[in-house]
């Protein structure tokens, strides 16, 4: 909606200032996939963020449900989907803790965390549907 | 003292599910009643409209078109659910013709004055988000393969 503007390349930070961005960056945890690496949203525990590589959406029956390109992110809610991530190259992601997260004091960054989790889940059902 | 922004869930309803009384007080005051006979159109594919819409009563079909022109209804939504979410979150047009089935009641959201509204309350915007991200990730579910 149109009520924040875009100052970032990542997805879950998009809304933020450099300031604020920085801020939550050092609240990340970063990690290294290598091929093939599959995680889970219950040893995640947290918003992923791709920084380098390609993921792949793989439901329970291994079927592919969509791919996760640099900047983008995925778990955005602590409710697990029915979906694991393989990395489908080597990989570098992000991760920002629900704990995190739910210890953020600044309602206008939470806000602009939630706004930018509606756009990532509202193009994630735009890319099912058009079947990417 | 607490100062974190934990959300709890405080009621069932698709939008206010993280409010208190004088939060919902306050989004109440863009909140704009209709009513609809049965088989009235209440969206049509194409509009540019962004207002969001809770049905408050009554059920209604939401149906496609293909190039043929033919109809297909392709789900039913009843009392307590969230229409125009996507179309309010990012602009694109209305994808789907909703048609009341049955009397409805609906609550509007208009756009321009709840995102106003929204600039101006952080913390309301938070909640109003975070209820959206919940309905938004039970669609998703919806369309997911096994």
């Amino acid at each position: 909606m149109n009520i924040y503007i875009r100052q970032q390349d990542n997805d879950l930070f998009k809304y933020l200032s450099d300031e604020e961005y920085q801020t939550l960056k050092a609240k990340c945890i970063v990690r290294k996939l290598k091929l093939g690496e599959e995680l889970t949203h219950q040893e995640i525990s947290g918003i992923v963020m791709l920084e380098s590589g390609i993921l792949q959406r793989l439901s329970p029956n291994k079927t592919a449900c969509g791919q996760l390109f640099p900047g983008e992110i995925d778990f955005e809610l602590s409710e697990a989907l029915p979906y694991t991530l393989k990395a489908v190259t080597a990989s570098q992601i992000s991760i920002l803790s629900y704990i995190q997260k739910e210890q953020l004091t600044d309602p206008l960054l939470c806000t602009k965390l939630e706004a930018a989790i509606n756009d990532a889940l509202c193009l994630k059902i735009i890319r099912l549907t058009h079947g990417e | 003292m607490e100062n974190r922004m934990i959300l709890h869930k405080l009621n069932e309803h698709p939008l206010y599910c993280y409010m208190n009384p004088q939060e919902i007080a306050s989004i109440e005051k863009v909140r704009i009643e209709q009513t609809f006979i049965a088989h009235e159109s209440i969206i049509a594919i194409g509009e540019r409209n962004r207002d969001l819409m809770c049905l408050d009563e009554g059920s209604v079909s939401i149906q496609v078109e293909d190039t043929q022109g033919t109809i297909t209804e392709v789900a039913r939504l009843h009392e307590g659910s969230l229409i125009g979410e996507m179309n309010y979150i990012i602009p694109t047009r209305r994808t789907a013709n909703v048609v009341s089935l049955t009397e409805v009641v609906a609550s509007y959201y208009p756009y321009a004055e709840l995102c106003a509204l929204l600039a101006q309350q952080p913390i309301l915007a938070a909640k109003l988000f975070a209820a959206l991200n919940i309905q938004l990730q039970m669609k998703l579910r919806r369309m997911l393969p096994a």
